[in-house]
């Protein structure tokens, strides 16, 4: 349900102030969100003043400084840092992305990061992804074939066919377009937001799949996808370009196709 | 509050919960094509308020109880009830949940059943009371 003011207890407070090294010459301000499940208080914003000579380009690289440097308590998951894995996806000024593919200087003033919006925070910038991958199994995203593929060879599929899988396959599950949306935060516990819609998607469209109809039968319920109004967060925030609301939008014109 | 996990499903067993009704499309498309057909009639009825302004009641009266301006009154009015209640179902939807959304939506399809009834009653009784003397097109 709609919760237009947080509760007590998530109500974000002023942290601590990690000032700048003597000598810095070209400091930025970087305002990060703090809660730790060991500890019994309200989430912080403590407030990181770095030395952008000594930082790299990126905010992964401003918090890989923050831990390594100034605060190892500071807790984000990261891995690839070329936009691949999806780990470090979060907050950052106000839009999802990837921290590792976010340049600092792509922005002014205080660096605002927080974690993915509307999720359980195991801790710091760690949110509870649990819910959203369960989501994406829920769908089955594999290919489902009753029929038995040639002797000696792999299923085939034309060019044209393959080509209706480009902009889909790409999704590397970061989950940043699931957490922009205001649908999945209303009502995320039955919709199952775009991330895995556009899963859904990409193995409807799979001309080797041998499932479309049972994909597209497990849709069709006022929640699972019709609870997306179209509001395109996802395809706004999306850091790999994609468009999951053209995806969902294709399922939708295939469910009234069926008629 | 109970201070111990009360939900120990899976993530899968939540994820999927009970289902869904199978109505969803039904509800979308019918919002959609609402929405396409109450276009022009919309248009109609503007451009008609547009022309009988200043005019008296009467002649009002007479060009609401012509057929041809009947029916897409009628049309209009019942589409647009229909066209609100789905619209509302959806906020409905959206911003409240368990017996607080039961209670909203049977409010809310009560509401548009009234206004396109009175909606309906109201061109029936135009229609009887029509001036028969009258009978050009």
């Amino acid at each position: 349900m709609v919760e237009l003011r947080l509760p007590a207890n998530s109500t974000v407070r002023e942290g601590k102030r990690y000032p700048a090294p003597q000598g810095a010459t070209r400091t930025r301000e970087f305002r990060v969100y703090r809660w730790s499940p060991d500890e019994e208080e309200n989430p912080t914003v403590d407030t990181y003043e770095l030395d952008l000579e000594k930082v790299g380009p990126m905010v992964l690289d401003a918090l890989l400084y923050i831990k390594n440097h100034v605060d190892e308590t500071l807790t984000f998951r990261r891995s690839c840092r070329e936009g691949i894995c999806g780990s470090c996806a979060m907050n950052i000024d106000g839009e999802n992305t990837l921290a590792c593919l976010k340049p600092i200087a792509s922005m002014q003033g205080a660096v605002k990061i927080y974690p993915l919006p509307h999720m359980p925070v195991v801790k710091d910038l760690v949110p509870n992804l649990n819910g959203a991958y369960a989501q994406i199994n829920a769908i089955q995203p594999w290919l489902k074939a009753d029929t038995a593929p040639p002797p000696d060879e792999e299923r085939r599929q034309s060019i044209e066919e393959r080509e209706k899988l480009d902009g889909m396959w790409e999704c590397i599950l970061c989950f940043c377009c699931t957490t922009s949306c205001p649908s999945y935060w209303w009502n995320g516990d039955k919709y199952l937001g775009p991330a895995t819609l556009l899963a859904a998607n990409r193995w409807i469209m799979d001309s080797r799949d041998d499932h479309s109809a049972e994909r597209l039968a497990a849709l069709q319920d006022p929640m699972s996808m019709y609870a997306c109004r179209t509001i395109m967060n996802c395809t706004q925030t999306c850091p790999k370009g994609l468009n999951p609301a053209k995806a969902i939008g294709n399922i939708k014109k295939l469910q009234v196709d069926r008629e | 509050m109970a201070n111990h996990i009360t939900d120990m499903r899976t993530p899968l067993a939540r994820a999927k919960g009970r289902g869904g009704l199978s109505d969803g499309v039904e509800h979308w498309e019918a919002e959609r094509i609402g929405a396409v057909l109450l276009g022009p009639l919309s248009l109609w009825a503007v451009v008609q308020i547009l022309r009988l302004a200043g005019h008296d009641r009467q002649t009002i009266l007479a060009w609401a109880a012509k057929p041809h301006n009947a029916a897409p009154l009628a049309g209009m009015i019942l589409l647009a009830a229909r066209h609100m209640q789905l619209g509302l179902e959806v906020v409905a939807t959206d911003y409240s949940r368990g017996w607080r959304r039961t209670a909203i939506k049977l409010g809310i399809r009560f509401a548009c059943l009234l206004i396109a009834a009175y909606g309906g009653a109201s061109i029936v009784k135009i229609l009887q009371n029509r001036p028969q003397a009258d009978s050009r097109g």
